[in-house]
């Protein structure tokens, strides 16, 4: 027999004489991996075992360890099938399609009968990170202003498509000679496209298409905020053909005003269209991890080629729910499945596996159970991603509702822990050192990695929400909550930077810092909406005095604006100029404030064009920016 | 009002400092900030820092002086690289370009070449009115080595000696082939050589032939620049007779022996340099810089032996302080005068927090810090107990250092007479290689009794021998040598305080003064850090200002759920992995 080799991060050793597989302790914050500390590498003689891989889908993420898809299945398959089953979990978060055939292939000394994948949601981030602007390779770079240069944002997107393609292709088809006879069911992924949305800045070289572009994208907005189905979606297809498809916010005002029109199969191809015009944007700028069209198409058809059984969740899920268009009935987040989506995909499997219906299996299989206090975790950490995740789309605030009232609903005793994260993330400290984090992991409603304890930034759009939910729900603790935030943060006699990214009122402006670093080293902000708003934090007791240092291309107006009332309107021209702003008390709230300024869109700032930059292999800004802050500080009159 | 900004970026030690009206009103380095151990990207957070520092914002700046000439800098590691003159992989406009897009800056760039740079940071900062200047580090543009003379507010580096001839490189291909870390592992090696003897000294001289006058030539059949991973050839390991030791390795006599060697020909080369100078200019002060002059003990050497009779070396001497020289040249060319005419008498230029601030952020840590607050004489004397009993003591104080060097701002302290300290700090504190020595800060007033040094040595740049009839194992090298910071009340009146108190209980002037923070790290910056320091290691006892904190007040759990705090290695702009292992991920 060859020596046994590791399987992911699980390590042969040997246990009374018998070869097993151990991973190293789970740290306090949980890690990226199922919690299964060992795995015996013989079988137990008449128990069938499936070896289960994924991405953080597949992971449970969010419920995880309490719950995984792997325990579900297993739960699921003996209690359909006559004999016994074993389910091992190799799915981890941040999986990528190289990482997964490996671990495939190194699992095999386990001699599992079954192989289940579960991934691609992951793709359009993970696999083709060197085609980016913001990579930290120059050469890579490079290659990317080449291509720009060749044919545009057009050409960069099936660039990127094509690598990815290749890379997924090369990747199964690793999985498929290894494997050789051995069953292998595949998932074919399906995201939120009902709640979950893109709002990105179209990438347009051309001045007078970019102003032509957010004056069309500001009515079209407006008019399905007062429900001009009709009317947006012109706006919208003129839109599309200004920013020729690569523009995803687009795509979701096409949808939005199907659907009001009834039309939810239309909706669906817009929506769909909206993910796939992402794919590569959320290379760049704002995205999530959502498995698109391509993705699809390949797992249909490396799944015909090597004639493994294809579970198709799109299918079974519109069915299931009689819409369309699924969305938060099955998905907490972006992509991560609620307690019945993960019934529903995991039931399908089972029923795939024992050749039975998926309806019987659905509603045969007892529905998982997780404690109470584990599920409001769940649905809080869902909050916290959808804070930090979504942009500021109408449904934002709905979504995050939705997830509070969950959590609140679920165990109330979850409140305490709402205060708790927002006194942690107030502080301005790691969370790591504070006596509210102490508190909530002591207690039986513990805050992991996953949901976002590391995070340096104030989290305003959370709080708030937590802050109006709890005034019904809780109105004690919901009082504590302005207090909790002066106490920190509220504005003294001394100036108080709010142009730090920690002030930002939408997190997703400082673009992707845990993914790419280097764009963060900026010491200005930059813009790239045309509105960009700070949370304020102040008493209102006093005038709130403002000294405002920003540039934007001169002979436009700029508008600066606390909770909507407009306060000044400062004249900014290229070069760096000083504003003092008085911001009178009666337009303050107790507590949290917003400050905005008000961008023209038309006073895009003039920078070299990317492709220049790019092939000198410098990073560069893709989308435009409307103008940068130097400084903005704010102080008690 | 004039306002100078000065640059040091994109090699190792990016740092920034601020000049107003020729006051040095900030300086510090980006690493500190980004937590980046030598960071050398441009110094957005220390550019920040230092406006705030001085309630100024971008508006209120003149000019930005930045450390060398980028135009020359790319024509050498053009010819280093052996590619075209006009390759496109070196980019003499990056540097600028970075700087205005990353800080936003519009205005004027002025950039001085890297040697006149660090020679500036000496004599400027001097109060010299004339002295010869002595400049050596690994390179810059072309110069490895300057010679020069400072008058009034004019320099003229009349000599030098260019790459691939570099004293600094030598000693970095020596510090790599001895396993450590090049730019940040040479003082291991310096600190390594009394522990062997100098029996390699003729095969190192076959390195490095020393000329008369100020050259010098490398033997480049030893070196190899070009090489990524090392900086010497084959033919060096076949010279020294032993394979290079691998990091982390154990440390064998054989690799004391070659520190020993190497370090006796660089002060050998250093002193006969330092004499031809004193002989060509006349000058009765010396001023150098260049990170060989961070090699503390040749610049004992050339104190004791040769004509110079004052000696200044720039604090921050490598690279990260020659943004100082930098100001204070740009501030000669927009106003005709020098800065200053007084020289630097302290580098407590970094960012500080007032007892109020640190109570502020202690509150919801939920720690129940012993507040001192007006009772300094209580702090003082709680403090100096502990030491006495032995404890080791994060000292946080003030604004913090610029340069390489704790000087009692962000510093670990213990007791000298322990003799076990040494062991101890190593381990379960400093988590580094056991042989390296602490150095003392000793009251100025007391350094003779101890010391054979017949000046103040405020920044910690040369080694004496100690003749104290105290036992002082802690900070006393193998050789009987010690690298002393002498400390006045003008300078640094708590920590003058408390070595005082420490006098009075024990009858010993001097603490052990290590940088406070563990291996591989930034030395701390805010409170924050050093909370996070002390969870870390195995500190005794943190003081924060105004507020002690004791190990046990600690969170309970703030041990185990560290790791996940702490950033993971290498950070990401290695390029190699687009995602981090460590980080609140969601995919
Ligand atoms: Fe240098």
């Amino acid at each position: 027999m060859t020596k046994p080799t590791p399987i992911s991060i699980w390590q042969p050793q040997t246990r009374n004489g018998k070869p097993i597989f151990v991973r190293p302790p789970v740290p306090a914050y949980g890690d990226h991996h199922a919690s299964r500390m060992e795995i015996p590498a013989d079988k137990t003689k008449g128990i069938r075992r499936v070896c289960f891989f994924g991405e953080s889908v597949a992971a449970g993420y969010l419920f995880a360890p309490h719950l995984t898809c792997a325990r579900v299945l297993e739960d699921q398959l003996n209690y359909m099938a006559d004999e016994p089953y074993e389910v091992i979990d190799f799915s981890r978060t941040n999986e990528t399609l190289g990482s997964m055939a490996e671990t495939v292939a190194a699992s095999l000394q386990l001699q599992p009968d079954i192989i289940v994948l579960y991934g691609g949601n992951n793709w359009n981030l993970l696999e083709t990170p060197r085609i980016s602007p913001y990579f930290p390779d120059p050469e890579a770079r490079k290659s990317f202003g080449a291509i720009w240069a060749e044919g545009g944002v057009t050409s960069v997107m099936e660039a990127a498509i094509h690598q990815q393609v290749l890379g997924a292709e090369a990747a199964l088809q690793v999985i498929a000679d290894t494997v050789g006879e051995l069953p292998v069911y595949v998932l074919l992924p399906e995201v939120n496209l009902a709640d979950w949305a893109a709002l990105q800045p179209p990438i347009l070289a051309d001045t007078a298409q970019r102003t032509r572009w957010y004056t069309l994208f500001e009515a079209a907005a407006t008019n399905l905020a007062a429900q001009n189905a009709r009317a947006c979606l012109d706006q919208a297809l003129k839109l599309l053909a200004v920013d020729e498809g690569t523009c995803p916010t687009t795509y979701r005002l096409i949808g939005d005003a199907w659907l009001l029109l009834g039309e939810s199969e239309k909706a669906l191809r817009a929506y769909r269209a909206e993910v796939d015009s992402e794919s590569y944007a959320s290379l760049c700028f704002l995205g999530s991890p959502r498995a698109g069209t391509l993705t699809r198409k390949v797992l249909t058809r490396m799944c015909r080629e090597n004639k493994w059984p294809l579970i198709d969740l799109p299918a079974i899920f519109a069915e299931h729910t009689g819409e369309a268009v699924t969305g938060r009935r099955l998905f907490l987040d972006y992509c991560h499945h609620t307690l019945e989506g993960i019934h529903l995909a995991m039931a399908t499997v089972t029923a795939m596996i024992l050749d039975d219906s998926p309806w019987f299996t659905i509603a045969s299989a007892p529905m998982p159970e997780i404690p109470p206090e584990i599920e409001a975790v769940t649905w809080l950490g869902a909050a916290v991603h959808t804070a930090h995740r979504l942009p500021d789309v109408p449904r934002r605030k709905e979504l995050l509702d939705h997830a509070l009232i969950n959590a609140l609903q679920t165990s109330f005793g979850i409140t305490e822990t709402m205060v708790d994260l927002v006194e942690a993330r107030a502080t301005g400290l790691p969370a790591v050192l504070t006596e509210a984090q102490e508190r909530n992991f002591q207690g039986p409603y513990r805050l992991l990695m996953q949901h976002g304890w590391k995070y340096n930034h104030l989290d305003i759009v959370l709080i708030e929400r937590i802050a109006a939910l709890l005034k019904d729900a809780a109105p004690a603790l919901a009082e504590r909550i302005p207090n909790i935030l002066l106490h920190h943060r509220g504005l003294g006699s001394e100036p108080e930077e709010l142009a730090h990214p920690f002030y930002l009122w939408e997190p997703l402006m400082q673009f992707y810092p845990e993914i790419m670093q280097s764009a963060r080293e900026t010491t200005c902000i930059r813009c790239p909406w045309p509105r960009t708003s700070f949370a304020l934090i102040c008493p209102t007791t006093r005038d709130v005095n403002l000294k405002l240092v920003a540039r934007q291309s001169a002979g436009f107006p700029t508008d600066v604006r606390v909770n909507g009332h407009s306060v000044a309107t400062p004249e900014l021209c290229e070069s760096w100029t000083r504003h003092r702003i008085r911001v009178p008390r009666c337009v303050l709230n107790h507590g949290i404030n917003k400050l905005t300024i008000v961008w023209s869109p038309k006073s895009m700032l003039n920078t070299e064009p990317p492709e220049e930059r790019l092939q000198k292999g410098d990073e560069a800004h893709l989308h435009p920016i409307f103008g940068e802050i130097f400084s903005l500080t704010a102080r008690l009159d | 009002m004039v306002c100078i900004v000065g640059l040091s970026a994109f090699y190792h030690d990016a740092s920034c400092c601020l000049m107003v009206d020729g006051n040095l009103v900030a300086a510090a380095q980006e690493e500190r900030f980004t937590r980046v151990k030598n960071d050398p990207r441009t110094p957005v957070n220390a550019f920040r820092y230092c406006l705030e520092e001085a309630g100024l914002d971008i508006t209120d700046i003149d000019c930005l002086a930045y450390y060398e000439s980028p135009g020359l800098k790319t024509e050498r590691q053009r010819h280093a690289a052996g590619v075209a003159d006009d390759d496109s992989s070196f980019d003499p406009q990056r540097p600028v370009r970075a700087i205005r897009e990353k800080l936003g800056w519009r205005g004027p760039v002025r950039t001085y070449e890297h040697h006149r740079s660090h020679a500036a940071s000496a004599y400027f900062f001097s109060g010299f009115q004339d002295a010869a200047l002595l400049t050596v580090d690994g390179v810059g543009e072309w110069a490895t080595t300057s010679y020069g003379y400072g008058g009034g507010s004019e320099i003229d580096l009349f000599a030098e000696v260019r790459f691939p001839h570099s004293l600094g490189l030598l000693y970095a291909a020596v510090t790599a082939f001895l396993g450590f870390k090049v730019n940040s592992g040479e003082y291991k090696v310096m600190g390594l050589a009394p522990y062997g003897d100098p029996k390699y000294t003729a095969r190192i001289r076959r390195l490095v032939e020393n000329k008369d006058a100020g050259d010098y030539h490398l033997n480049m059949e030893y070196f190899d620049y070009v090489r990524g991973d090392r900086m010497y050839s084959d033919a060096l390991i076949e010279l020294l007779g032993c394979p290079p030791r691998e990091p982390e390795s154990e440390i064998l006599p054989v690799h004391t022996h070659i520190a020993a060697s190497m370090q006796q020909v660089l002060e050998e080369i250093l002193l006969q340099k330092a004499n031809w100078l004193a002989e060509k200019t006349g000058a009765g002060n010396l001023c150098m810089a260049g990170g060989v002059a961070l090699n503390c003990v040749a610049n004992g050497r050339i104190r004791r032996e040769t004509p110079f009779r004052e000696l200044f070396i720039q604090p921050a001497a490598g690279d990260a302080g020659a943004c100082l020289g930098a100001a204070a040249l740009a501030h000669i060319d927009i106003t005709g005068k020098r800065h200053s005419e007084t020289a630097l008498d302290a580098v407590y230029l970094g960012p500080a927090w007032s007892g109020d601030r640190i109570e502020h952020l202690l509150v919801p840590t939920g720690i129940p810090a012993h507040d001192f607050r007006n009772r300094e004489a209580d702090l003082i004397a709680f403090v100096a107990e502990r030491l006495v009993k032995q404890q080791t003591v994060g000292w946080f104080h003030g604004r913090m250092e610029f340069g390489p060097r704790a000087l009692g701002a962000r510093s670990i302290l213990a007791n000298p007479l322990d003799p076990n300290i040494r062991d101890r700090l190593n381990k379960v504190v400093k988590k580094r290689e056991s042989f390296r020595p602490f150095a003392p800060s000793v009251l100025l007033d007391h350094a003779g009794e101890h010391f054979q040094l017949e000046q103040a040595s405020p920044f910690m740049l040369e080694t004496c021998r100690v003749r104290s009839a105290l036992k002082l194992p802690g900070i006393t090298h193998i050789n009987g040598s010690a690298r002393p910071q002498t400390v006045t009340a003008p300078q640094n009146p708590r920590y003058a305080a408390l070595i005082a108190a420490f006098q009075a209980r024990t009858g010993c002037p001097l603490l052990v003064n290590t940088s406070f923070n563990v291996r591989g790290e930034p030395i701390v910056c805010s409170p924050a850090d050093a909370l996070l320091c002390m969870a870390n290691s195995e500190l005794d006892l943190l003081v924060l200002e105004d507020f002690v904190i004791e190990r046990h007040m600690l969170p309970a759990h703030l041990e185990a759920l560290l790791e996940v705090w702490l950033p993971a290695d290498g950070g990401l702009s290695g390029g190699k992995s687009a995602v981090s292992e460590h980080l609140y991920t969601f995919v």
